[in-house]
């Protein structure tokens, strides 16, 4: 058997792709996002780390532990993410400036990253793509820097996707604008979220350099 | 500051997810009928995901999602057959909201597809809808580039012939901006048997 001339048939398999991932409707991403949320929350609970004697206190230990991570769900869903079908705009993904907490020198506690609920710049190491750079261009949700400083991934300039804010697990992005400055790191070509991607300080630049050795 | 392993491992999920997740919707909804099924799939994928998260590669973790999703759905459509026959027996109807993104479900293309093989059907999906290569479409389905290449071409052969085959008429039709899905709608719809295997 052999494919006639002509046009690849692919293509019109293609063209009728049912949908895109771009397309995807927000209310059923954050259906899903919260399931897995309830799934970690789940497992958190079943920690063999958390496995306390039998006894009055051993429930006391595991509602907190559920507290806790419940506590830091919410916290991250007062900062307009979770289950609900929000609508995002298609890179302002942050807080408003009112709402947005005060820039901190240290991410880890507080400031930009006071909405997440984990922040370890050892995990740097393990991202695809970590850099200092000023945002050129925005079309959409693609987003195209100027790289200052390459640790790893990026050199030159790089354009990146912002994913929807409203369907993160744990944490904003910063609003991006052109002629800003920001430290960003990436999985693959889609920004991360969560403290990952922030505005740029210089204290928290130091940081993430170190966790590059330079 | 030091941080719990777990937290750790959280980020790291939560950096895949927010990469991911929109794929692998996608990728469900392409191959259920109803956006609730296609939610599950995603939802158990990033559930296996988070268990077995160390298990995943480091390069191209879709891939590995791909696999997974590919997996679960093949459990999801054993679950609805039985469900399916449960409900035909009680006379329950199916009240599961459809999918209607995918207005083409009605057209040529995914007439032609519905002709072949599952497998065929598959292969083709992965390299129209995901955009996969051989690389990409072996690590899926778990076989060779080389085997992928060679179902790859020949399932193209027959997803062509199969095109090739539908009335031309219905292929103006079907090309012609003003048709509505109403135009096309009962033509192959008898024929039409879904977007899954």
């Amino acid at each position: 058997m052999s494919i006639p001339a002509g046009p690849d048939p692919i293509d019109r398999l293609r063209a009728a792709d049912p949908i895109h991932a771009d397309h995807v409707p927000d209310a059923s991403l954050a259906r899903v996002t919260a399931r897995i949320k309830e799934h970690i929350m789940a497992d958190e609970q079943h920690e063999p780390t958390v496995r306390q004697p039998r006894g009055p206190l051993a429930w006391v230990g595991g509602l907190a532990l559920v507290g806790v991570i419940a506590l830091a769900f919410a916290i991250a869903l007062g900062n307009g993410l979770g289950a609900g079908a929000q609508t995002s705009p298609p890179i302002a993904a942050n807080p408003t400036p009112s709402e947005a907490p005060a820039p901190s020198d240290d991410p880890a506690a507080g400031g930009g990253m006071a909405s997440c609920i984990v922040y370890d710049p050892a995990i740097l190491t393990t991202m695809d793509v970590v850099f200092d750079g000023s945002v050129t261009a925005i079309d959409g949700d693609r987003v195209t820097f100027k790289v200052n400083d390459g640790w790893k991934g990026a050199d030159g300039s790089v354009t990146l996707t912002a994913p929807p804010a409203a369907i993160a697990l744990t944490g904003p992005l910063p609003e991006f604008k052109v002629g800003s400055r920001y430290l960003v790191t990436a999985a693959g070509s889609t920004i991360n979220s969560c403290g990952y991607t922030l505005d740029y300080d210089a204290a928290t630049a130091a940081k993430w350099a170190a966790a590059f050795g330079s | 500051m030091t941080r719990s392993p777990t937290t750790s491992r959280l980020a790291r999920f939560d950096a895949l997810f927010s990469a991911h997740q929109r794929h692998v919707l996608a990728y469900a909804m392409r191959r259920t009928q109803a956006w609730a099924d296609a939610e599950d799939v995603a939802a158990e994928t990033f559930a296996i995901a988070w268990r077995k998260f160390d298990a995943i590669p480091e390069t191209e973790p879709l891939l590995w999602l791909y696999a997974v999703a590919r997996r679960v759905l093949a459990n999801q459509r054993r679950g609805l057959g039985r469900r399916e026959r449960l409900a035909n027996l009680l006379r329950v109807d199916d009240v599961a909201t459809p999918i209607r993104a995918g207005e083409d479900r009605d057209g040529p293309a995914f007439a032609a597809l519905a002709r072949l093989a599952p497998a065929d059907q598959e292969i083709l999906r992965l390299v129209a809808w995901e955009e996969l290569g051989n690389q990409g479409i072996a690590a899926v389905l778990g076989i060779t580039p080389n085997a992928v290449a060679i179902r790859v071409h020949r399932a193209r052969a027959r997803f062509a012939d199969a095109l090739a085959r539908l009335s031309p008429e219905e292929d103006m039709k079907y090309l012609d901006p003003s048709r509505t899905s109403a135009d096309v709608k009962g033509t192959h719809g008898a024929e039409w048997t879904g977007a899954g295997e």
